[in-house]
């Protein structure tokens, strides 16, 4: 049983209840945000390496969270940036065109010792990495974390509707390409 | 987060594939990797070397229009005091009584002509056109056609000019 939002951000902001509410918050959300950074960047060292420079960050600015916003949407976002600054830099080192990098994340996904290529689940996989980076955390939000448009909107700075759309047509392109492979 | 319920039967009835899915990553995670994280995380912020907030102590309240005011006399001091120190170091520097008791006829003479020519060529514009040897001895009046203008605008703007070159070749 993990312990309520409210009662981690009220014990963090207490010197001798710190460290526990820190640990209980990592507890709490370690699995949820380590896979949500995993569909992104795909292997487990990188994402080992983007969740704790996460935690790190959530560590440093817990004081100044303000409680008007939920507080994983707040880690949402906070993994989010932290993703896309990882992908940023990778991009930079290769400098190669989107097909070239949505080749390089697929064949990530093919090089796991247990990737079956027959099996919907790899498939899905292999599909989400040939989409846009804005698409593909869109898609995996709604889609895995099913986390409401709403929340959505916080966590991306998004408006609703242009999320919808976004989905929609992440959602379509993934189909196809289920389909045919 | 979303109803499961409402959200399955959004994929069931628009993507069908994806609402036949099973969510499960296929992935895996090494074996105890979330049994240890808290921990590794918990050493590693408290290693985080404590970088504290710089304060900005304000030493007075100042408004935005008192900053501007202020910074507009204290330009304006600087203006006055630059301008005032400019005059005063140019007139300190020039010496008016050395200069206006040296009697240029005495002086003149012992300078050589090399000297005094290369001074005139090269000073046209302190010395002005009228004093200048290489426009009085280039000069060619007769090259210039009065026709067009009559006595009186002549006689107006040699009066204007005070040339005695130009007075000798009319």
């Amino acid at each position: 049983m993990f312990i309520q939002d409210q009662a981690i951000v009220a014990g963090f902001k207490v010197s001798s209840t710190r460290e526990l509410a820190y640990t209980s918050l990592v507890k709490k959300y370690q699995e949820k945000l380590y896979w949500h950074i995993r569909r992104m960047v795909v292997n487990h060292e990188d994402t080992n390496d983007v969740l704790q420079n996460t935690f790190i960050k959530v560590w440093k600015g817990l004081d100044n969270f303000r409680e008007d916003s939920q507080l994983f949407t707040w880690l949402y976002r906070i993994a989010t940036n932290e993703c896309l600054s990882f992908l940023a830099q990778q991009k930079r080192k290769s400098s190669d065109s989107f097909e070239a990098i949505a080749e390089v994340y697929s064949n990530r996904v093919k090089s796991d010792p247990d990737f079956d290529a027959n099996r919907l689940e790899w498939k899905l996989q292999l599909a989400i990495q040939h989409l846009p980076e804005k698409q593909k955390i869109v898609f995996n939000l709604r889609y895995y974390d099913e986390m409401s448009y709403q929340e959505m909107s916080k966590v991306l700075g998004t408006s609703e509707g242009a999320l919808k759309a976004s989905y929609h047509h992440a959602a379509k392109k993934i189909e196809l390409f289920i389909l045919n492979h | 987060m979303e109803n499961s319920k409402e959200l399955s039967a959004e994929w069931e009835e628009d993507l069908p594939v994806l609402g036949a899915l099973k969510k499960n990553m296929p992935q895996q995670v090494p074996i105890e990797y979330f049994d240890t994280l808290p921990e590794i995380m918990l050493s590693k912020v408290l290693a985080q070397p404590i970088v504290e907030e710089r304060k900005t102590v304000k030493v007075f309240f100042m408004g935005n229009w008192m900053r501007y005011a202020t910074a507009a006399v204290f330009i304006g001091v600087v203006l006055v005091a630059a301008y005032f120190y400019t005059v005063n170091k140019n007139t300190s520097s020039f010496n008016h009584q050395y200069y206006s008791g040296i009697d240029i006829t005495k002086i003149l003479p012992t300078l050589p002509d090399n000297d005094l020519q290369i001074y005139l060529n090269s000073s046209t514009a302190i010395a002005g056109v009228e004093n200048t040897i290489s426009v009085s001895e280039e000069f060619e009046p007769e090259d210039i056609n009065l026709t067009g203008f009559s006595d009186e605008d002549l006689l107006q703007y040699l009066s204007e000019q005070n040339k005695p070159i130009v007075k000798k070749s009319i």
